[in-house]
Protein backbone atom coordinates (compact mmCIF):
# COMPACT_ATOMS: atom_id res chain seq x y z
CA UNK A 1 0.00 0.00 0.00
CA UNK A 2 1.29 3.46 -0.87
CA UNK A 3 0.43 6.98 0.31
CA UNK A 4 -0.26 8.78 -2.97
CA UNK A 5 -0.63 12.39 -4.12
CA UNK A 6 -2.81 12.67 -7.26
CA UNK A 7 -2.18 15.63 -9.59
CA UNK A 8 -4.38 16.52 -12.56
CA UNK A 9 -6.08 19.74 -13.60
CA UNK A 10 -9.31 17.84 -14.35
CA UNK A 11 -11.32 17.00 -11.22
CA UNK A 12 -12.82 14.14 -13.21
CA UNK A 13 -9.42 12.53 -13.81
CA UNK A 14 -8.38 13.03 -10.19
CA UNK A 15 -11.49 11.09 -9.20
CA UNK A 16 -10.86 8.30 -11.77
CA UNK A 17 -7.23 7.89 -10.61
CA UNK A 18 -8.09 8.18 -6.90
CA UNK A 19 -10.91 5.63 -7.20
CA UNK A 20 -8.58 3.19 -8.95
CA UNK A 21 -5.88 3.65 -6.31
CA UNK A 22 -8.30 3.18 -3.42
CA UNK A 23 -9.73 0.04 -5.03
CA UNK A 24 -6.17 -1.23 -5.19
CA UNK A 25 -5.72 -0.66 -1.44
CA UNK A 26 -3.67 2.53 -1.65
CA UNK A 27 -4.27 5.69 0.35
CA UNK A 28 -4.83 8.96 -1.52
CA UNK A 29 -3.44 11.55 0.90
CA UNK A 30 -4.02 14.59 -1.25
CA UNK A 31 -4.77 16.09 -4.65
CA UNK A 32 -3.43 19.04 -6.64
CA UNK A 33 -4.66 20.69 -9.83
CA UNK A 34 -1.51 22.26 -11.29
CA UNK A 35 2.25 21.95 -11.11
CA UNK A 36 2.83 24.72 -8.56
CA UNK A 37 0.23 23.26 -6.23
CA UNK A 38 1.79 19.82 -6.73
CA UNK A 39 5.20 21.04 -5.52
CA UNK A 40 3.68 22.70 -2.46
CA UNK A 41 1.62 19.63 -1.57
CA UNK A 42 4.58 17.32 -2.17
CA UNK A 43 6.59 19.34 0.36
CA UNK A 44 3.75 19.31 2.91
CA UNK A 45 2.53 15.75 2.56
CA UNK A 46 5.73 13.91 1.56
CA UNK A 47 3.85 11.20 -0.33
CA UNK A 48 5.46 7.86 -1.14
CA UNK A 49 4.28 8.23 -4.71
CA UNK A 50 2.72 10.85 -6.97
CA UNK A 51 0.72 10.59 -10.20
CA UNK A 52 1.34 13.68 -12.33
CA UNK A 53 -0.57 14.94 -15.38
CA UNK A 54 1.49 16.63 -18.10
CA UNK A 55 -0.78 19.33 -19.56
CA UNK A 56 -1.95 21.65 -16.79
CA UNK A 57 -2.45 25.41 -16.41
CA UNK A 58 -0.04 27.69 -14.50
CA UNK A 59 2.74 25.10 -14.31
CA UNK A 60 2.83 21.94 -16.42
CA UNK A 61 3.73 18.49 -15.15
CA UNK A 62 7.19 18.37 -16.71
CA UNK A 63 8.29 21.56 -14.95
CA UNK A 64 6.85 20.33 -11.66
CA UNK A 65 8.56 16.95 -12.10
CA UNK A 66 11.97 18.58 -12.54
CA UNK A 67 11.49 20.76 -9.45
CA UNK A 68 10.34 17.87 -7.29
CA UNK A 69 13.19 15.62 -8.43
CA UNK A 70 15.58 18.47 -7.56
CA UNK A 71 14.02 18.61 -4.08
CA UNK A 72 13.84 14.86 -3.63
CA UNK A 73 15.91 12.78 -6.09
CA UNK A 74 14.23 9.61 -4.79
CA UNK A 75 10.70 10.81 -5.58
CA UNK A 76 8.48 8.15 -7.13
CA UNK A 77 6.49 9.90 -9.84
CA UNK A 78 4.24 8.34 -12.49
CA UNK A 79 3.32 10.59 -15.40
CA UNK A 80 -0.20 10.61 -16.87
CA UNK A 81 -0.27 11.66 -20.50
CA UNK A 82 -2.67 11.75 -23.42
CA UNK A 83 -1.94 9.85 -26.63
CA UNK A 84 0.43 11.85 -28.81
CA UNK A 85 2.59 13.17 -25.98
CA UNK A 86 5.26 10.49 -26.30
CA UNK A 87 8.04 13.03 -26.65
CA UNK A 88 7.12 14.70 -23.38
CA UNK A 89 6.86 11.28 -21.73
CA UNK A 90 10.39 10.48 -22.85
CA UNK A 91 11.60 13.81 -21.44
CA UNK A 92 9.86 12.96 -18.18
CA UNK A 93 11.50 9.52 -17.94
CA UNK A 94 14.89 11.12 -18.62
CA UNK A 95 14.15 13.67 -15.90
CA UNK A 96 13.47 10.94 -13.35
CA UNK A 97 9.84 9.82 -13.65
CA UNK A 98 9.49 6.13 -12.75
CA UNK A 99 6.78 5.23 -15.26
CA UNK A 100 3.89 6.62 -17.26
CA UNK A 101 0.30 5.76 -18.09
CA UNK A 102 -1.49 6.91 -21.23
CA UNK A 103 -5.08 8.15 -21.09
CA UNK A 104 -7.56 6.63 -21.49
CA UNK A 105 -6.26 3.95 -19.14
CA UNK A 106 -7.70 1.04 -17.24
CA UNK A 107 -7.47 0.94 -13.43
CA UNK A 108 -5.23 -2.13 -13.66
CA UNK A 109 -2.63 -0.19 -15.64
CA UNK A 110 -2.43 2.49 -12.93
CA UNK A 111 -2.14 -0.12 -10.18
CA UNK A 112 0.48 -2.02 -12.15
CA UNK A 113 2.59 1.14 -12.53
CA UNK A 114 2.22 1.96 -8.83
CA UNK A 115 3.17 -1.59 -7.85
CA UNK A 116 6.32 -1.49 -9.97
CA UNK A 117 7.34 1.96 -8.74
CA UNK A 118 6.95 0.84 -5.12
CA UNK A 119 8.82 -2.43 -5.62
CA UNK B 1 -2.40 22.74 -53.06
CA UNK B 2 -4.79 25.63 -52.48
CA UNK B 3 -5.34 27.08 -48.98
CA UNK B 4 -8.89 25.69 -49.05
CA UNK B 5 -7.55 22.20 -49.80
CA UNK B 6 -5.03 22.55 -46.97
CA UNK B 7 -7.79 23.63 -44.61
CA UNK B 8 -9.82 20.59 -45.63
CA UNK B 9 -6.84 18.32 -44.99
CA UNK B 10 -6.27 19.90 -41.57
CA UNK B 11 -9.98 19.37 -40.82
CA UNK B 12 -9.80 15.72 -41.91
CA UNK B 13 -6.70 15.04 -39.88
CA UNK B 14 -8.04 16.69 -36.74
CA UNK B 15 -11.46 15.11 -37.22
CA UNK B 16 -9.86 11.65 -37.46
CA UNK B 17 -7.79 12.24 -34.31
CA UNK B 18 -10.84 13.50 -32.42
CA UNK B 19 -12.94 10.54 -33.59
CA UNK B 20 -10.21 8.15 -32.47
CA UNK B 21 -10.23 9.64 -28.96
CA UNK B 22 -14.03 9.45 -28.82
CA UNK B 23 -14.06 5.86 -30.09
CA UNK B 24 -11.87 4.84 -27.17
CA UNK B 25 -14.79 5.63 -24.84
CA UNK B 26 -17.75 5.06 -27.17
CA UNK B 27 -16.77 2.30 -29.62
CA UNK B 28 -19.05 2.12 -32.64
CA UNK B 29 -21.03 5.22 -31.61
CA UNK B 30 -19.02 7.88 -33.44
CA UNK B 31 -19.63 9.08 -37.02
CA UNK B 32 -17.44 11.78 -38.51
CA UNK B 33 -18.60 13.86 -41.48
CA UNK B 34 -16.38 15.66 -44.02
CA UNK B 35 -14.93 19.01 -42.92
CA UNK B 36 -16.49 22.22 -44.19
CA UNK B 37 -14.58 25.49 -44.59
CA UNK B 38 -16.99 28.18 -43.45
CA UNK B 39 -17.54 31.72 -44.67
CA UNK B 40 -17.24 34.39 -42.00
CA UNK B 41 -21.04 34.80 -41.97
CA UNK B 42 -21.81 31.12 -41.40
CA UNK B 43 -22.80 29.80 -38.00
CA UNK B 44 -20.23 27.15 -36.98
CA UNK B 45 -22.57 25.53 -34.46
CA UNK B 46 -25.71 25.37 -36.62
CA UNK B 47 -27.48 22.09 -35.94
CA UNK B 48 -26.00 21.57 -32.46
CA UNK B 49 -28.75 21.80 -29.83
CA UNK B 50 -28.09 24.54 -27.27
CA UNK B 51 -27.21 24.96 -24.47
CA UNK B 52 -23.98 23.10 -25.14
CA UNK B 53 -20.64 22.65 -23.46
CA UNK B 54 -17.52 23.89 -25.25
CA UNK B 55 -14.12 22.29 -24.65
CA UNK B 56 -11.60 24.86 -25.84
CA UNK B 57 -7.97 23.84 -26.45
CA UNK B 58 -5.37 26.10 -28.06
CA UNK B 59 -2.14 25.20 -29.78
CA UNK B 60 0.60 27.11 -27.99
CA UNK B 61 3.87 25.92 -29.43
CA UNK B 62 4.84 25.01 -32.98
CA UNK B 63 1.68 26.57 -34.41
CA UNK B 64 -1.15 28.70 -33.06
CA UNK B 65 -4.87 28.25 -33.39
CA UNK B 66 -7.93 27.24 -31.48
CA UNK B 67 -9.97 24.07 -31.35
CA UNK B 68 -13.47 23.91 -29.94
CA UNK B 69 -15.38 20.69 -29.34
CA UNK B 70 -19.04 21.48 -28.80
CA UNK B 71 -21.49 18.98 -27.31
CA UNK B 72 -25.12 19.37 -26.25
CA UNK B 73 -25.48 18.82 -22.51
CA UNK B 74 -27.01 15.30 -22.78
CA UNK B 75 -24.05 14.23 -24.96
CA UNK B 76 -21.58 15.58 -22.39
CA UNK B 77 -23.41 13.73 -19.61
CA UNK B 78 -23.46 10.46 -21.57
CA UNK B 79 -19.79 10.82 -22.43
CA UNK B 80 -18.83 11.51 -18.82
CA UNK B 81 -20.67 8.32 -17.89
CA UNK B 82 -18.76 6.36 -20.56
CA UNK B 83 -15.45 7.86 -19.43
CA UNK B 84 -16.23 6.79 -15.87
CA UNK B 85 -17.03 3.23 -16.93
CA UNK B 86 -20.82 3.60 -16.60
CA UNK B 87 -23.50 2.99 -19.24
CA UNK B 88 -23.91 6.18 -21.34
CA UNK B 89 -27.45 5.12 -22.29
CA UNK B 90 -28.47 5.48 -18.64
CA UNK B 91 -27.37 9.14 -18.46
CA UNK B 92 -30.03 11.81 -17.98
CA UNK B 93 -31.19 12.89 -21.51
CA UNK B 94 -32.82 16.14 -20.33
CA UNK B 95 -31.21 19.07 -22.22
CA UNK B 96 -32.41 21.47 -19.53
CA UNK B 97 -30.51 19.84 -16.66
CA UNK B 98 -27.22 21.57 -15.87
CA UNK B 99 -23.97 19.62 -15.88
CA UNK B 100 -22.32 18.78 -12.58
CA UNK B 101 -18.81 20.07 -11.95
CA UNK B 102 -17.46 16.57 -12.54
CA UNK B 103 -19.30 16.22 -15.88
CA UNK B 104 -17.95 19.60 -16.99
CA UNK B 105 -14.48 18.49 -15.96
CA UNK B 106 -14.87 15.27 -17.98
CA UNK B 107 -15.70 17.37 -21.06
CA UNK B 108 -12.51 19.38 -20.55
CA UNK B 109 -10.45 16.24 -20.07
CA UNK B 110 -11.87 14.74 -23.23
CA UNK B 111 -11.01 17.93 -25.16
CA UNK B 112 -7.47 17.61 -23.81
CA UNK B 113 -7.14 14.00 -24.95
CA UNK B 114 -8.66 14.72 -28.37
CA UNK B 115 -6.49 17.71 -29.09
CA UNK B 116 -3.29 16.04 -27.86
CA UNK B 117 -3.93 13.41 -30.55
CA UNK B 118 -4.70 16.13 -33.12
CA UNK B 119 -1.54 18.03 -32.17
CA UNK B 120 0.48 14.85 -32.68
CA UNK B 121 -1.03 14.49 -36.17
CA UNK B 122 -0.19 18.13 -37.03
CA UNK B 123 3.26 17.63 -35.57
CA UNK B 124 3.89 14.61 -37.81
CA UNK B 125 3.01 16.62 -40.94
CA UNK B 126 4.96 19.74 -39.94
CA UNK B 127 7.95 17.80 -38.64
CA UNK B 128 7.93 19.94 -35.51
CA UNK B 129 6.44 19.46 -32.09
CA UNK B 130 3.04 21.07 -31.61
CA UNK B 131 2.02 21.61 -27.99
CA UNK B 132 -1.41 22.30 -26.54
CA UNK B 133 -2.56 24.47 -23.64
CA UNK B 134 -4.66 23.15 -20.79
CA UNK B 135 -8.34 22.96 -21.82
CA UNK B 136 -10.95 25.52 -20.86
CA UNK B 137 -14.61 24.59 -20.65
CA UNK B 138 -17.73 26.73 -20.70
CA UNK B 139 -21.42 26.28 -21.31
CA UNK B 140 -22.92 28.37 -24.10
CA UNK B 141 -26.58 29.26 -24.50
CA UNK B 142 -26.31 31.04 -27.86
CA UNK B 143 -24.33 30.36 -31.05
CA UNK B 144 -22.65 33.78 -30.87
CA UNK B 145 -20.99 32.76 -27.58
CA UNK B 146 -19.07 29.92 -29.20
CA UNK B 147 -16.58 32.11 -31.04
CA UNK B 148 -16.72 35.18 -28.83
CA UNK B 149 -12.99 35.85 -29.14
CA UNK B 150 -12.44 34.91 -32.76
CA UNK B 151 -9.70 36.78 -34.58
CA UNK B 152 -11.00 37.92 -38.00
CA UNK B 153 -7.72 36.77 -39.62
CA UNK B 154 -8.46 33.11 -38.90
CA UNK B 155 -10.23 30.57 -41.08
CA UNK B 156 -12.97 28.43 -39.58
CA UNK B 157 -13.25 24.72 -40.38
CA UNK B 158 -16.19 22.79 -39.03
CA UNK B 159 -16.51 19.00 -38.69
CA UNK B 160 -19.86 17.48 -37.68
CA UNK B 161 -19.52 14.46 -35.42
CA UNK B 162 -22.43 12.27 -34.34
CA UNK B 163 -21.68 10.92 -30.88
CA UNK B 164 -24.00 8.47 -29.10
CA UNK B 165 -26.83 9.79 -31.28
CA UNK B 166 -26.12 13.45 -30.47
CA UNK B 167 -25.00 16.10 -33.00
CA UNK B 168 -21.65 17.51 -31.88
CA UNK B 169 -19.21 19.80 -33.64
CA UNK B 170 -15.47 20.26 -33.91
CA UNK B 171 -14.66 23.85 -34.84
CA UNK B 172 -11.10 24.78 -35.71
CA UNK B 173 -9.89 28.37 -35.78
CA UNK B 174 -6.87 28.31 -38.04
CA UNK B 175 -4.61 31.36 -38.43
CA UNK B 176 -3.33 32.23 -41.89
CA UNK B 177 0.28 31.40 -40.93
CA UNK B 178 -0.75 27.87 -39.92
CA UNK B 179 -2.49 27.38 -43.29
CA UNK B 180 0.59 28.54 -45.19
CA UNK B 181 2.90 26.21 -43.26
CA UNK B 182 0.52 23.29 -43.54
CA UNK B 183 0.06 23.87 -47.30
CA UNK B 184 3.82 23.75 -47.78
CA UNK B 185 4.26 20.69 -45.56
CA UNK B 186 1.42 18.81 -47.26
CA UNK B 187 2.79 19.65 -50.71
CA UNK B 188 6.13 18.21 -49.61
CA UNK B 189 4.46 15.11 -48.22
CA UNK B 190 2.43 14.57 -51.39
CA UNK B 191 5.58 14.93 -53.47
CA UNK B 192 7.29 12.28 -51.33
CA UNK B 193 4.32 9.92 -51.13
CA UNK B 194 2.06 10.43 -54.18
CA UNK B 195 -1.31 8.71 -53.97
CA UNK B 196 -1.27 5.86 -56.49
CA UNK B 197 -4.18 5.35 -58.89
CA UNK B 198 -5.07 1.99 -57.40
CA UNK B 199 -5.71 3.67 -54.05
CA UNK B 200 -8.87 5.11 -55.59
CA UNK B 201 -10.49 1.73 -55.02
CA UNK B 202 -10.66 2.37 -51.28
CA UNK B 203 -14.19 3.75 -51.37
CA UNK B 204 -15.57 0.44 -52.61
CA UNK B 205 -13.74 -1.50 -49.92
CA UNK B 206 -14.52 -1.93 -46.24
CA UNK B 207 -15.77 1.15 -44.50
CA UNK B 208 -15.49 2.18 -40.88
CA UNK B 209 -17.68 4.71 -39.16
CA UNK B 210 -16.44 7.69 -41.15
CA UNK B 211 -18.80 9.03 -43.83
CA UNK B 212 -16.98 10.72 -46.71
CA UNK B 213 -17.78 11.10 -50.40
CA UNK B 214 -15.61 8.91 -52.60
CA UNK B 215 -14.12 11.82 -54.56
CA UNK B 216 -12.78 13.25 -51.29
CA UNK B 217 -11.27 9.90 -50.32
CA UNK B 218 -9.51 9.72 -53.67
CA UNK B 219 -7.39 12.71 -52.72
CA UNK B 220 -6.36 11.51 -49.26
CA UNK B 221 -3.19 9.50 -48.83
CA UNK B 222 -3.02 7.11 -45.90
CA UNK B 223 -0.15 5.36 -44.17
CA UNK B 224 -0.39 1.58 -44.42
CA UNK B 225 1.80 -0.45 -42.07
CA UNK B 226 2.29 -4.18 -41.63
CA UNK B 227 3.01 -5.43 -38.14
CA UNK B 228 4.81 -8.68 -37.42
CA UNK B 229 4.25 -8.69 -33.67
CA UNK B 230 4.44 -6.76 -30.46
CA UNK B 231 6.17 -6.82 -27.13
CA UNK B 232 5.64 -4.84 -23.95
CA UNK B 233 8.57 -3.39 -22.09
CA UNK B 234 9.29 -0.41 -19.92
CA UNK B 235 10.44 2.71 -21.67
CA UNK B 236 13.60 2.44 -19.57
CA UNK B 237 14.40 -0.90 -21.17
CA UNK B 238 13.42 0.37 -24.63
CA UNK B 239 15.81 3.31 -24.52
CA UNK B 240 18.61 1.09 -23.22
CA UNK B 241 18.40 -1.50 -26.04
CA UNK B 242 21.79 -1.83 -27.70
CA UNK B 243 22.90 -3.29 -31.05
CA UNK B 244 22.91 -7.07 -30.75
CA UNK B 245 19.97 -7.21 -28.35
CA UNK B 246 17.20 -9.61 -29.37
CA UNK B 247 13.60 -8.62 -28.75
CA UNK B 248 11.15 -11.51 -28.74
CA UNK B 249 7.76 -10.76 -30.33
CA UNK B 250 4.37 -12.20 -29.40
CA UNK B 251 3.77 -14.11 -32.66
CA UNK B 252 4.71 -17.56 -33.91
CA UNK B 253 6.18 -17.95 -37.39
CA UNK B 254 2.92 -19.29 -38.83
CA UNK B 255 0.71 -16.63 -37.20
CA UNK B 256 -0.94 -14.03 -39.49
CA UNK B 257 0.39 -10.49 -39.39
CA UNK B 258 -1.73 -7.34 -39.02
CA UNK B 259 -2.17 -4.48 -41.46
CA UNK B 260 -2.95 -0.98 -40.23
CA UNK B 261 -4.26 2.14 -41.98
CA UNK B 262 -3.26 5.27 -40.09
CA UNK B 263 -2.89 3.23 -36.92
CA UNK B 264 -6.17 1.35 -37.25
CA UNK B 265 -6.08 -2.39 -37.89
CA UNK B 266 -8.02 -3.32 -41.00
CA UNK B 267 -6.73 -6.68 -42.22
CA UNK B 268 -4.68 -9.75 -41.45
CA UNK B 269 -2.45 -11.52 -43.91
CA UNK B 270 0.65 -13.56 -44.57
CA UNK B 271 4.09 -12.21 -45.33
CA UNK B 272 5.24 -13.29 -48.81
CA UNK B 273 8.03 -12.30 -51.16
CA UNK B 274 7.69 -10.85 -54.64
CA UNK B 275 10.29 -11.95 -57.19
CA UNK B 276 12.32 -13.22 -54.29
CA UNK B 277 13.55 -9.81 -53.18
CA UNK B 278 10.60 -7.67 -52.04
CA UNK B 279 8.33 -8.19 -49.06
CA UNK B 280 4.57 -8.17 -49.66
CA UNK B 281 1.47 -9.15 -47.74
CA UNK B 282 -1.19 -11.53 -49.00
CA UNK B 283 -4.49 -10.48 -47.38
CA UNK B 284 -6.42 -13.19 -45.51
CA UNK B 285 -9.18 -11.22 -43.76
CA UNK B 286 -10.45 -7.63 -43.89
CA UNK B 287 -12.18 -6.18 -40.87
CA UNK B 288 -11.81 -2.58 -39.69
CA UNK B 289 -11.51 -2.51 -35.92
CA UNK B 290 -13.69 0.08 -34.16
CA UNK B 291 -10.89 1.66 -32.17
CA UNK B 292 -7.24 2.37 -32.88
CA UNK B 293 -4.95 -0.53 -32.03
CA UNK B 294 -3.35 -0.59 -28.63
CA UNK B 295 -0.11 1.28 -28.49
CA UNK B 296 -0.77 3.22 -31.72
Amino acid sequence: MARVLVVDDAAFMRKVVSDALRRGGHEVIGEASNGAEAIARYRDLQPELMTLDITMPEMDGLTALREIIALDPGARIIMCSALGQERKVLEAIKAGAKDFVVKPFKADRVLDAVGKAMA
Amino acid sequence: MTPEEALTRIGESTGAAVAGALEAYCPGAVTTHPPVVLDSEEDPVAGVPLPAVVGDVSYIDGVTGGNLFIMPLPAARALAAAMGGADPAAANPDPGTELTELELSAAGELANQMMAAAAAAASAVLGQEVAIAAPETRVIAAAADALAQKDPATSVVSVSIDLLGHSCRLVQLIPHAFVVRMTRALDDLDAEHPVADEDAGWHSGPSGTTVMPSDLLDGVGVRVAAELGRVSMTIRRAVSLAPGAVVELDRELEDPIDLYVNGRRFATGRLVTLDGDEWAVSIDTVDFEATPGKGD
